[in-house]
């Protein structure tokens, strides 16, 4: 049995797979998320405990996280939504109460592992770019039997220099006009709830602004859009393709495709990451 | 010998090595680029074989400013010698010399060059970032023995500005602001003519947003600038290196250096395509 603990920024999944196949999924619990890192961990391992109790042996745990880790050291770095995780070895932590391997990587990523057995499992090589409380992009290529993985971190790629503050503290970040939290903190309103079809028109733009600057790295093929905000806001996802024919023309449109795999993205990546590191077919760059 | 070659879209040059490192010079030759291709390549021909001496040639090693098609034969875009499109260059100038030759495009053979034997050698990550003509990057990263290299259109970069067009039909992208052509239809006058300060503030702010991001989509140990305009113009040089430490945040900040290597980087990249 595999057990996934999935750290969002409202929401904590924790779900036990019987094997890498995305449909044994024996149980999943959640609980809002609880910023204060020891008080979760208590939690988190409370409620491993109980799936161990009642599937049997866990053979390892994955965790994904909403910030940016240090993936050698395996350490989530910097996140701007769950401050007190920051450089806390949750690794460690889990390790020693239930003394089998743990992996953790960011949230991002694994949308990205998750499209394998996904949108990107008939492609070679794809660029995942998630629209959600923040902006993420990931460059995946298949060669021979490993995967070359390019995190990119797109959310800070600067757009308007001099520009707005970012949570990261630099300014004019993509994040810092479209992610879901800044926008939230603009216009007092859950993004969900805006209907001025300007801050829209002005999202696309900036969206597809990202999609070029990704583009421009990595000319790719098939772009798959994943997240909340983009799969929930028609005005982002309809417009984005015209947005991007207009901002990108020294290469060939890519192919968009939004992916259906919705809140559960994060929490299928980590159990494909799991079959990835034991494959020892990641080449994470 | 083994033999460099560095086709720009100006200046040629080709030089001997009698090994596989940039300190074995044994003879260099610098000439324009003719737009006729095959005159130029009569020319690059006879410099080789007027340098040869009677020694063997290991293998040739050549840079090729524009894009080159998938298997690295020949060149399929270039704004700069049009002449040049689709011509089989790799055959015809290895004819009767070596079956070793190689041909990668000018901006890879930079990375290469700074990841084989310039401030990358000691590093798995290498980012490449030049300004000169135009603006661009490039990302080698070493497997095992292996340097692979990522291209990147970091004058492509697109921004929200004013709407400045540029000749790809793109606007605000980066070349837009500080491309030299750019520049010369804007100002009618060359950059290095230009001596107004505040214009160049402003021209470096939108270049470290273009090296800002490149840093930031590419997790890189040392940045490498380099080119013409990095190298030549010393207030650039240094604001550029202000801008990128105290712009980026996000990261932490890789050892940043300035090429040494100048008007050789190309060909010690091209010479680097022969290592085994």
């Amino acid at each position: 049995m595999y057990i996934i603990l999935d750290i969002q920024a409202q929401l904590t999944y924790i779900s036990a797979f019987e094997s890498f196949d995305s449909k044994a999924r024996l149980r999943q619990t959640r609980f809002p998320t609880i910023y204060n890192y020891l008080a979760s961990l208590v939690e988190s391992k409370k409620r491993i405990q109980n799936l161990i109790d009642e599937f049997g042996e866990a053979e390892s745990i994955s965790i994904s996280i909403t910030g940016s880790t240090d993936y050698d050291k395996q350490i989530m770095t910097d996140s701007a939504y769950l401050h007190e995780y920051n450089n806390k070895d949750i690794v460690k932590d889990l390790k020693h109460e239930f003394d089998i391997p743990v992996i953790i990587e960011q949230d991002c990523i694994l949308d990205a592992y998750a499209e394998l057995n996904n949108l990107g499992e008939n492609v070679d090589e794809y660029g995942l770019i998630t629209v959600t409380y923040g902006i993420g992009g990931v460059y995946v290529k298949k060669e021979d039997s490993k995967y070359l993985v390019f995190p990119t971190e797109l959310g800070h790629t600067i757009v308007v220099p001099n520009g707005l503050e970012c949570a990261c503290g630099q300014r004019g970040c993509v994040e810092a006009y479209i992610g879901g939290v800044n926008m939230k903190d603009r216009f007092l309103t859950d993004p969900k709830n805006i209907e001025d079809y300007r801050v829209w028109e002005e999202a696309v733009d900036f969206l597809a602004i990202a999609t070029s600057n990704f583009m421009m790295a990595f000319p790719t093929k098939n772009i798959i859009y994943s997240g909340s905000s983009i799969s929930t806001i028609p005005a982002l996802k309809n417009g984005i393709k015209s947005g991007l024919e207009k901002r990108m023309r020294v290469y060939k449109q890519p192919k968009i495709r939004v992916s259906s795999l919705s809140n559960q993205a994060n929490t299928l990546g980590a159990l494909k990451h799991i079959e990835l590191y034991k494959n020892n077919s990641l080449v994470r760059l | 010998m083994y033999i460099a070659i560095d086709i720009g879209g100006t200046k040629t040059i080709v030089s001997g090595f009698s090994e596989v490192d940039p300190s074995q010079l044994v003879f260099s030759s610098m000439f324009s680029t003719d737009r006729n291709f095959d005159n130029h390549i009569k020319k690059i021909r006879e410099v080789i074989k007027n340098n040869l001496n009677d020694q063997k040639i290991e293998g040739i090693g050549i840079s090729h400013v524009g894009i080159l098609d998938k298997n690295k034969e020949k060149c399929i875009d270039s704004n700069n010698l049009a002449e040049f499109v689709n011509k089989p260059i790799k055959k015809l100038i290895a004819k009767d010399f070596t079956d070793n030759v190689r041909l990668e495009n000018d901006l890879v053979c930079g990375a290469l060059a700074e990841a084989t034997f310039g401030y990358g050698m000691n590093y798995d990550k290498v980012l490449y970032f030049t300004v000169s003509t135009g603006i661009g990057a490039a990302f080698a990263y070493k497997i095992g023995n292996n340097i692979n290299v990522v291209q990147i259109e970091a004058g492509f970069f697109s921004i929200k500005g004013i709407g400045l067009p540029h000749p790809s039909g793109q606007v605000d992208i980066i070349e837009s602001y500080v491309g030299e052509k750019s520049m010369e239809e804007r100002f009618l006058k060359r950059p290095e003519e230009i001596q107004d300060l505040l214009l160049w503030e402003k021209q470096v702010g939108y270049l470290s947003t273009a090296v800002i991001n490149s840093l930031i989509m590419f997790n890189t140990d040392v940045l490498v600038l380099g080119g013409g305009m990095i190298e030549n113009n010393e207030y650039l040089r240094e604001k550029l290196i202000i801008n990128i430490e105290s712009g980026m945040m996000q990261k932490k900040l890789p050892t940043i250096k300035v090429s040494k290597m100048g008007k050789s980087v190309a060909v010690n990249g091209a010479l680097s395509l022969l290592k085994k």
